[in-house]
């Protein structure tokens, strides 16, 4: 008896904590703090963008938990603070909301919210933007990240249909640490990072043994790209390769075809007689912005190098047939930009154009006409932003609900007045 | 001699062409090349020359230019195509005076006013004496020092003052164009300026030149003229006058060719010449600005210029006679013959409006020119600030009621008439450009502007007090002044962006974001009547019953008291007052909520709108983020009166720093110069924006001190 008494004011208690707590995180004082705390990061996140570009602002104010004003003052991000939004918005429909016709449409604007916090925080997550660049007649079966690169090595083979094919070995930049060797182990290959910079652009006080596709003997750090597309990554890497010969002769001949590779310094070979292997030693300047791979002679043929954005595969492959950029007649104004492309999926075929507000959507793919370019021969370049999204729908259903309780709250704001009158 | 000039002058025609081919491409950083600069003598020469005498005899002729003499009104409705789209002549006049200019009228050098349109005329068609027109505003002194003219009062100076020195400007115009363009300075951006407006002007100057006597096609030989029976009576002829003996010319000169060239006599060579310069002429001026002439090819009507026309060269020329008109347009504009001048015009209107393909262009053309005759903004703005004013005046002072009541109808009357000027201004936009009312920053402010004075109208409709009318006006006739600030580019009504190519998001995305600039700026503009209020009506000096008495109306606004106002005691008084303000809170509450209602969808729609176009529902871009700051503020000024952390006095301070974060969000935006929403971008206009600001809370500051002191006395006085 006395026990289930206990045990009745002890659970009431429970219930009474959870209450109070739910009442607490659902104080209004929370949503204004936290309204105002958002209004600061928004503003200045905006002004953020001019000195150092969106990117940057994004991922200090609005894509981070916490950050630091004047390296020393920690501020929570835009992250946490619709963390603690939601949370508060979570509580105040349990605990706070009182169902009347009157708050009808304001709770739907509400509730819509909290969908849409929640949704588009998991679409942030599992979005993945990337894009595609090409040239009027290109193909491409890949697309690129924005903003993370790697190191790819390949080689490259024709196959029966006289198709090159390329066997692309990848190292994540994320991963490359001074010193730490990057083995590419079906090449034999291995990479030893002497400096690395994620932003990098050329500087002039380079070591003339460095080779490198542009010419370039060094790279500086710089500090805040304004744009994604000045986020290039370079550095200076100690490439090896290693492989077998039978004699010095031998190694000669087989490095022979290093001869025409106008690119390349002289590498050091050394030789080992007792193992019968060779060992090239040459330092390379890799780039992001380099036009080319970079051509790596070994003794089974050259092997192509790349600094490059990370790719993701593509579940087909697209086809540039044409690019229109069409002006207002009589001007140089832009009218719009076309892209009309071809899709090879599964044997299928489909012809599509994307254009100003039409994208091309294709099983939770979408492409959009992002940009174009043009190269000093004239070629036209259309630049595709790819978006694979599984949730696309979320801000939709979301914008849906959110418009229906404006609705509905406008509809009652009228009847109301309209009921008052009479 | 002759031949010495003569290549000079392809040496300019080539020049021209080489240079109108770069100045398409405004884009890239080298700057277009200019016109030769070490000669003028192309024009010059036939203001020295024996022009006049020899023009074809016409009645009236006057020895005054055509500027003094002729009326050029007929001229108005001629249509060109220009910036992407047809427009009136009149309409071209105006905005590209305005480039040069910085004015839609013309003051001739002897002090004399022009219209835009006269101007236009005379410096086609009279382009010798145009030469000295002083035109080119410039105000900064460090370009006219660099090109080393001596400063003139008018701040303005001519072609020829600028040829002076070219070679400097175009140096260090291209400097300015290597810039990347945020790094320009203002010298930099007016240099480029300048350098623009002389290539454009240089430009128009050779627009008709192919109807004048030229240098080019100077033939003192008896012999040659006999041959190619042209008029023995002058030397110099135009181009149309070769293109009129063009079969003579051709046969003579395939007579000449056939002959050894040891063998020609010297009428021989000059014609050989004459044919080269005959066939050389028009393609020296490949792109002038003037597309005159419809063509309907390849599913698309397309505009010429008169030059395209002659290099185009096709033996069977199907637009003869439309330039024959246009070349009597010139000489009747030359001669000063008013009545040759309006036949001229007209035949050639006739001309072209039989050639015109595309439905409705004469229509939009005559609404354009309805439209700026009209000019519905301007007008509208002098009478939304003559209501606001006359509203203050029922406000301020203790009027008698029945004028109070006069006072008001008129007041409701001009803003009703604002009103209206602004709807049919919004309508003809609509009508012109075939697309929604908003299509720029400039149609932004006018828009709000519609929406505030309905908003106001809408108010006065419900709560009778005055207060709708003088908000309204308030705002829309400030909003109107602003929206003139933007329309200073010219022409308002130009082609759309790429991406905003969608009269379906034009027309509810950006109208519903201005619908909701406009409820929130309402608001803030009410709150400031509260707050006037709320010191005025706490006053305790101004309380007691004598004063309701005297001077009830001017505080109260509300008939209601004043009618009664002999029986009211001291309470009722107040409570009157209260509850006065209590509508007037309500009004403030009441259209902050409608904008925020508006902000939301607006930017619902915009984010469903970027997701269709550019990949994503959200990127926290500047103008996305203006609109969340919005969004923001209004939610926090709702959530804290909720939660009481706020008063009604807090409530309005807000709306009124609401103000500021639209202000922030409409254009404080677009001066970053970063982001998605490029096509908005502007400048010049960060100084106004601050000092706005600190004006707007200085003045709030002092609003809430005197509340708080009147409020202390109040309290003082009762314990």
């Amino acid at each position: 008896m006395l026990a289930r008494i206990i045990e009745n004011t002890r659970l009431l208690r429970v219930r009474d904590m959870i209450e109070q707590i739910g009442q607490s995180l659902s104080s209004l004082k929370i949503t204004v703090g936290a309204l105002l705390l958002l209004w600061l990061l928004t503003f200045f996140g905006t002004l953020y963008q001019v000195e150092y570009g969106l990117y940057a602002a994004q991922q200090r104010y609005f894509y981070s938990w916490f950050f630091m004003v004047f390296k020393i003052i920690p501020v929570p991000g835009a992250k946490t603070v619709l963390l603690v939004l939601t949370i508060n918005l979570i509580s105040a429909c349990v605990y706070r909301y009182r169902f009347e016709p009157k708050k009808y449409g304001i709770l739907i604007i509400h509730y819509a919210l909290i969908f849409l916090l929640v949704a588009s925080s998991m679409t942030h997550y599992f979005a993945k933007e990337s894009y595609i660049a090409f040239n009027e007649g290109e193909s491409v079966g890949v697309s690129y990240n924005y903003y993370d690169s790697e190191l790819t090595l390949w080689r490259e083979a024709y196959d029966e249909t006289g198709r090159i094919s390329r066997d692309i070995e990848a190292f994540s930049a994320h991963a490359i640490k001074i010193g730490d060797p990057i083995v590419f182990s079906n090449y034999n290959v291995t990479l030893i990072p002497e400096y690395y910079h994620e932003h990098a652009r050329p500087a002039n006080f380079g070591a003339p043994d460095v080779a490198s596709v542009s010419g370039l003997t060094a790279l500086s750090y710089m500090k805040f790209p304004l744009e994604r597309e000045q986020i290039l990554p370079g550095g200076l890497f100690t490439v090896i390769t290693e492989f077998k010969a039978a004699t010095p002769q031998d190694v000669r001949t087989k490095l022979q075809s290093n001869q025409s590779n106008a690119q390349a310094q002289n590498p050091r070979i050394e030789y080992d007689r007792s193992s019968q292997t060779v060992r090239t030693e040459q330092k390379i300047l890799l780039w992001e912005a380099d036009p080319e791979p970079y051509v790596l002679e070994t003794a089974e043929g050259p092997l192509y190098l790349r600094l490059q954005r990370k790719r993701y595969p593509l579940p087909f492959i697209v086809t540039l047939n044409d690019f229109i950029k069409e002006d207002y007649y009589g001007t140089e104004q832009a009218k719009n930009f076309e892209s009309k492309v071809t899709l090879h999926h599964d044997n299928a075929t489909q012809e599509s154009r994307i254009y100003m507000n039409t994208p091309l959507r294709i099983d939770n793919y979408t492409f959009f006409q992002a940009s174009f370019a043009q190269d000093n021969q004239g070629r036209e370049r259309s630049i595709l932003a790819v978006v694979y999204n599984t949730g696309y729908w979320v801000p939709y259903v979301a914008s849906i609900l959110l418009v229906l309780g404006l609705i509905v709250h406008f509809i009652y704001m009228f009847v109301a007045r309209h009921v008052r009158k009479t | 001699m002759t031949s010495y000039r003569f290549l000079i002058a392809i040496l300019v025609f080539l020049q021209v062409f080489l240079q109108v081919q770069l100045l398409g491409q405004t884009e890239t950083a080298s700057p277009p090349n200019p016109p030769e600069n070490s000669d003028f003598s192309y024009f010059r020469s036939k203001q020295n020359g024996d022009i006049r005498t020899n023009e074809p005899i016409l009645s009236n002729v006057s020895s005054r230019s055509g500027l003094e003499t002729l009326e050029v009104a007929k001229l108005r409705d001629i249509l060109i195509h220009d910036a992407g789209r047809v427009k009136p002549l009149a309409a071209y006049a105006k905005t590209t005076l305005l480039i040069f200019n910085g004015k839609t009228t013309f003051e001739a050098n002897d002090g004399q006013k022009y219209s835009a349109l006269a101007w236009l005329a005379h410096t086609l068609f009279e382009p010798e004496q145009a030469l000295d027109d002083r035109i080119f505003k410039i105000t900064f002194e460090d370009v006219f020092n660099a090109l080393g003219i001596s400063p003139h009062p008018s701040k303005r100076y001519s072609f020829t003052d600028l040829v002076q020195g070219i070679g400097t400007l175009q140096q260090l115009a291209s400097f300015a164009y290597q810039k990347p363009e945020s790094a320009r300075n203002a010298l930099d951006k007016e240099l480029i300026r300048i350098y623009e407006a002389y290539i454009l002007y240089y430009q128009l100057l050779s627009s008709f030149v192919y109807a004048l006597p030229s240098e080019t096609f100077y033939i003192p030989d008896d012999e040659v003229r006999a041959l190619l029976s042209l008029s023995a009576e002058r030397s110099n002829f135009s181009y149309l006058e070769m293109m009129e003996i063009t079969e003579q010319l051709s046969a003579q000169e395939q007579l000449a060719q056939a002959k050894s060239e040891k063998t020609r006599t010297s009428a021989e060579l000059i014609i050989i010449e004459l044919a080269n310069r005959y066939n050389q002429f028009p393609l020296s001026f490949g792109e002038l600005p003037f597309r005159l002439f419809p063509s309907y090819s390849h599913g698309e009507e397309r505009w010429f210029t008169p030059w395209q026309i002659f290099a185009l060269n096709t033996s069977e020329n199907l637009v003869t006679k439309e330039i024959f008109a246009l070349k009597n347009i010139v000489t009747a504009y030359r001669a000063g013959a008013q009545y040759e001048f309006d036949n001229a015009v007209t035949e050639y209107k006739t001309f072209i409006d039989a050639k015109l393909v595309a439905p409705l262009t004469r229509t939009k053309a005559t609404w354009e020119l309805f439209y700026h005759s009209l000019d519905p903004f301007y007008h509208a703005s002098l009478l939304c600030g003559f209501a606001f004013l006359s509203m203050l005046a029922f406000f301020a002072f203790p009027l008698r009621t029945s004028l109070q009541r006069y006072i008001k109808i008129g007041s409701t009357t001009l803003l009703l008439g604002g009103l209206g000027l602004i709807v049919s201004g919004l309508l003809l936009r609509v009508l012109i450009t075939s697309r929604p009312p908003i299509t720029n920053l400039f149609s932004t402010f006018t828009f709000v502007a519609f929406v505030t004075s309905l908003g106001g109208v809408w108010l006065e409709k419900y709560e009778k007090r005055g207060l709708g009318i003088l908000t309204g006006a308030l705002s829309a006739a400030l909003l109107l002044l602003i929206s003139n600030y933007f329309a200073t580019d010219g022409d308002t009504l130009h082609v759309l962006v790429a991406v905003l190519r969608s009269n379906f998001w034009l027309s509810t995305h950006v109208i519903a974001i201005n619908l909701g600039y406009g409820g929130i700026v309402l608001s803030g503009v009410i709150a400031h009547v509260y707050l006037i209020k709320r010191i005025y009506n706490q006053n305790p000096f101004q309380t007691t019953q004598s004063n309701v008495e005297k001077k009830p109306a001017a505080k109260n606004t509300s008939t209601k008291v004043l009618t009664t106002a002999d029986g009211v005691t001291e309470r009722e008084g107040k409570r009157a007052k209260h509850k006065n303000l209590q509508v007037n809170f309500k009004l403030i509450y009441a259209t902050q909520g409608i904008g925020i209602i508006f902000t939301v969808l607006g930017t619902i729609l915009g984010g469903i709108w970027a997701d269709q176009s550019w990949g994503r529902f959200w990127g926290w871009d500047p103008k996305e983020n203006g609109s969340l700051l919005i969004i923001l503020w209004s939610a926090i000024l709702f959530h804290s009166k909720f939660g009481g952390m706020i008063r009604e006095l807090g409530f309005a301070c807000g709306a009124v720093i609401g103000i500021i974060v639209v202000m922030l969000a409409w254009f404080g935006v677009n001066l970053l110069g970063v982001g998605l929403h490029s096509y908005g971008f502007t400048e010049g206009i960060a100084y106004p924006l601050i000092l706005y600001i600190v004006l707007q809370l200085t003045v709030l500051f002092f609003l809430v001190y005197f509340i708080k002191m009147t409020e202390r006395i109040q309290t003082l006085q009762k314990s």
